[in-house]
């Protein structure tokens, strides 16, 4: 199928210390088990993730509050 | 009713709002990525307005996100009540989104939907975008039908448009038998031109990735009207 170009509506990105759940015990989640991404996910992961996608633009949703306690 | 919904959990001063997208918009100055961004606000924030002003300040802030997905399983629940979008003081900060150009992200599950219709009817000039496709958690034949009711009311409203993300969280994985069939029927019920597209990454890397193609595969099999089976 012939490729689109695709702008990927929906990522996060964080710094460990952005958020508390991240660095807290493991608790059950919508999500399920999620300790594999409990750690920093950069623009530049995000830029790897993306190659050869054909996405070629971004939106971020708001993700950081220092305190919060929940994922989302 | 309480008139601040906001006081039943811990409060997050507007502050940090602003810090978060000031952090995205540097970053976004120096990479290039992301190039929009749905900040955080609480439109219960009697300081709403004075947060807005200065999000919408930022080239990148297109819009804003409060999760306000409520259900009767406390795992799933994420707001601290089912009925904030109708909350006087609440709808009054959504009201101030059209003057700033902002959108709002709508994160509800099927029985809240009736009430985000009401929200998007009550505020045409604004546009709602409904998150991961209405968060289908139930896929009996029950929590299907309740869904697509629920949904049918909301593409009665031409404000509200659909993000295809998330479509894996209930499920843990991504399996085209289970995404494609949600994708085929967004699509069918908004129209493609209501529809766009999310990774959720980093969530969704989980249990899936993008070299893969994973994510792409069931949208390419709703586009080329395959047969799943």
């Amino acid at each position: 199928m012939k490729a689109i170009p695709t702008i990927d509506g929906h990522h996060h990105r964080w710094r460990l210390r952005d958020l508390a759940w991240l660095s807290g015990p493991q608790v059950p989640r919508i999500f399920g088990p999620y300790q594999p991404i409990c750690r920093a996910y950069t623009i530049d992961e995000f830029g790897s993730d993306v190659a050869g996608s054909h996405v070629v633009q971004s939106v971020y949703v708001q993700t950081k509050l220092a305190g919060r306690t929940k994922p989302g | 009713m309480s008139s601040n919904p906001s006081t039943s959990r811990p409060n997050w001063p507007a502050g940090q709002s602003l810090d978060e997208a000031r952090w995205v918009q540097s970053v976004a100055d120096v990479t290039g990525w992301p190039h929009a961004y749905v900040a955080h606000a609480d439109p219960a924030d009697p300081d709403v307005g004075a947060l807005l002003a200065r999000l919408a300040e930022l080239p990148l802030t297109r819009g804003i996100r409060q999760q306000a997905h409520w259900h009767a399983n406390p795992q799933y629940r994420f707001a601290p009540r089912p009925d904030l979008m109708n909350d006087r003081q609440w709808r009054s900060g959504v009201g101030l989104l059209a003057q700033h150009g902002l959108l709002f992200e709508l994160q509800i599950f099927t029985s809240q939907m009736a009430d985000g219709a009401k929200l998007a009817r009550a505020f045409p000039d604004t546009t709602f975008v409904l998150e991961h496709a209405g968060m289908l958690e139930d896929r009996s034949v029950e929590g299907l039908q309740r869904w697509r009711e629920g949904r049918r009311e909301l593409t009665d409203r031409s404000n509200v448009n659909v993000k295809l993300s998330g479509l894996g969280t209930f499920d843990h994985a991504y399996r085209p038998e289970i995404v494609a069939p949600i994708i085929a029927d967004t699509v069918a019920m908004f129209g493609a031109d209501r529809c766009l597209y999310g990774s959720n990454s980093p969530i969704e890397k989980l249990w899936t990735d993008y070299t893969s193609r994973r994510w792409h595969r069931p949208i390419h099999i709703v586009m080329a009207g395959l047969d799943l089976a």
